[in-house]
């Protein structure tokens, strides 16, 4: 534990400073720049204070949702089938072609049949993240299964461990750092996909306020937007490399 | 009853595009009594680790046949504890104390025997303050005695060891040669030991058995090594066994490397 609180000491200064430098550097700009396309810091805090007294913690919120529940509903449907698929030849075989056809369409292009399906209401936005979610869950947790040791499963056969004890003791740890790790690219996934989903399609939510803004021309809002985007992706990424280090910090290099 | 017993028996691998390749041994026969120390010595690539592997049951031989204690051996089992060259098979997420007590939890020990064997077997291997570590903490000696720890706890009859001390250091390996034959004269487990140094078969084994050149090795000789334990490497007769054996490998290599 000290050494965590190490960590965040050591971190805290450099990205202290590149903030700072940053800011510096969008005031600097923003002064030679028309502020209609360009606003500087302080124009933009004042949105945020307009909006924050107003439904910014809401829009945020309903993203944030929105974005989990799709993520975890996927995650959970994609670890068990990627562990499914490399653990079980038949049933790689079976789905391997289905899991690469879909992976491939990208999830945005499913908005509008996710609308003519589910409505325009939560359920087509959390469909929209379970889609974009699950295929690279899949993927990488099957990846994961290949990736085990050989020596690793023949040592406790030879200490008498069965087929759910091979999984149970072997195969399940092994896959655990590179499901984790899909989950962070799928992650990533979410966001695009939620903002864009919102941007056509919806009354709240972040993509929502970005189009909002758009259309009233009010560039300070698009500004809060955006960063509150950044700070959302930011936070959810360290919780994954505190998740990936933790439970296999041997095999995932992260940095 | 022997330990153990090949009659016979061969072993090939699939070549490339699946083309038949030459079996990694052939014709191999040997028999491992109870309670013996036996180290399978032999050139690199001569099919050591493949006479291993199967009697471990990990693989089936494609000829012949494979007895432990005269029943055939139909795949792997806690009877046969396995000893790996190197560290890879221990649980990187596991501590050492964790990593021993696999076996005992895959037999659904009781709680407090599993915590007493687990100290036993720390104890026995020289770790009893490491416990709490994990692999990655730990030295390569340090990792090859908890692999036998690991092993020890489900009581096998019979251990595979697949050249545990190749990767350590000398003095390293001399002195984990010594404590394994202390460990081993307390437990008097028969052991099979895989290796290509003639010092260490010389040093640990009651029988040596001499491996051709592969591919398509057999045992050639098989050298009773009777010294009393434990073993001075500058003993005369110890000395003299190992020339004898340096002029037979000398040969084997020789040998394989005359052919076209």
């Amino acid at each position: 534990m000290r050494r965590a609180a190490w960590k965040v000491s050591e971190l805290a200064l450099p990205y202290g400073l590149t903030v700072l430098l940053l800011v510096s550097l969008w005031e600097f700009a923003s002064r030679r720049i028309n502020p209609l396309f360009f606003p500087g810091p302080t124009t933009v805090w004042r949105s945020f204070l307009a909006l924050a007294s107003g439904d910014l913690a809401a829009h945020v919120g309903v993203s944030l949702v929105r974005i989990l529940t799709g993520f975890l509903l996927g995650s959970l449907v994609g670890i068990p089938l990627g562990l499914l698929m490399g653990g079980i030849p038949v049933i790689r075989r079976l789905l391997d072609g289905t899991v690469e056809f879909f992976r491939f369409i990208p999830p945005i292009a499913m908005i509008v049949l996710a609308v003519v399906w589910f409505g325009t209401g939560e359920a087509s936005k959390v469909f929209l993240i379970i889609f974009s979610t699950v295929f690279l869950v899949t993927v990488n947790t099957e990846d994961g299964v290949y990736h085990v040791v050989r020596n690793r499963i023949r040592a406790v056969q030879a200490m008498g461990a069965g087929p759910w004890d091979v999984f149970r003791l072997v195969i399940l740890p092994s896959a655990v750092p590179h499901a984790l790790t899909g989950m962070r690219i799928a992650m990533g996934n979410a966001f695009s996909t939620i903002v864009s989903a919102e941007m056509i399609v919806a009354d709240r939510g972040i993509g929502f306020l970005l189009q909002d803004s758009r259309l009233f021309l009010r560039t300070g809002h698009i500004f809060v937007a955006l960063v509150a985007l950044g700070l959302l992706g930011f936070a959810t990424d360290r919780v994954f490399r505190i998740l990936i280090a933790r439970f296999g910090g041997e095999y995932v290099v992260v940095r | 009853m022997h330990a153990a017993e090949f009659g016979r028996v061969e072993k090939a691998y699939p070549g490339r595009d699946g083309r038949p390749a030459p079996p990694a041994i052939a014709d191999f026969t040997l028999a491992i009594r109870e309670q013996e120390f036996f180290c399978l010595l032999g050139p690199s690539g001569c099919g050591k680790t493949t006479a291993l592997t199967l009697l471990a049951g990990f693989e089936a031989p494609t000829a012949g046949e494979i007895l432990h204690r005269g029943t055939p051996v139909q795949g792997p089992g806690a009877d046969r504890g396995v000893i790996f060259q190197g560290d890879d098979s221990l649980m990187p997420w596991l501590t050492a104390r964790d990593n021993i007590l696999l076996g005992p939890r895959i037999r659904r020990m009781p709680r407090d025997l599993q915590q007493e064997r687990a100290e036993r077997l720390l104890a026995l291997v020289g770790l009893k303050d490491h416990g709490h570590k994990y692999p990655r903490e730990l030295s390569g000696g340090m990792k090859q005695r908890i692999q036998i720890a690991r092993v020890l706890a489900n009581e096998p009859d019979m251990l595979l060891m697949d050249e545990p001390f190749a990767a350590l250091d000398a003095q390293t390996r001399a002195q984990m040669q010594e404590e394994l034959v202390r460990i081993w004269s307390g437990a008097r487990t028969t052991v099979l030991f895989i290796t290509h140094d003639v010092q260490e078969a010389l040093v640990l084994a009651d029988r040596v058995g001499l491996m051709r050149a592969g591919p398509a090795s057999a045992i050639r000789d098989v050298l009773a090594v009777d010294l009393p334990r434990p073993r001075d490497r500058t003993d005369p007769s110890l000395v003299s066994l190992y020339r004898h054996i340096q002029g037979i490998l000398a040969e084997e290599v020789a040998g394989r490397e005359a052919l076209p």
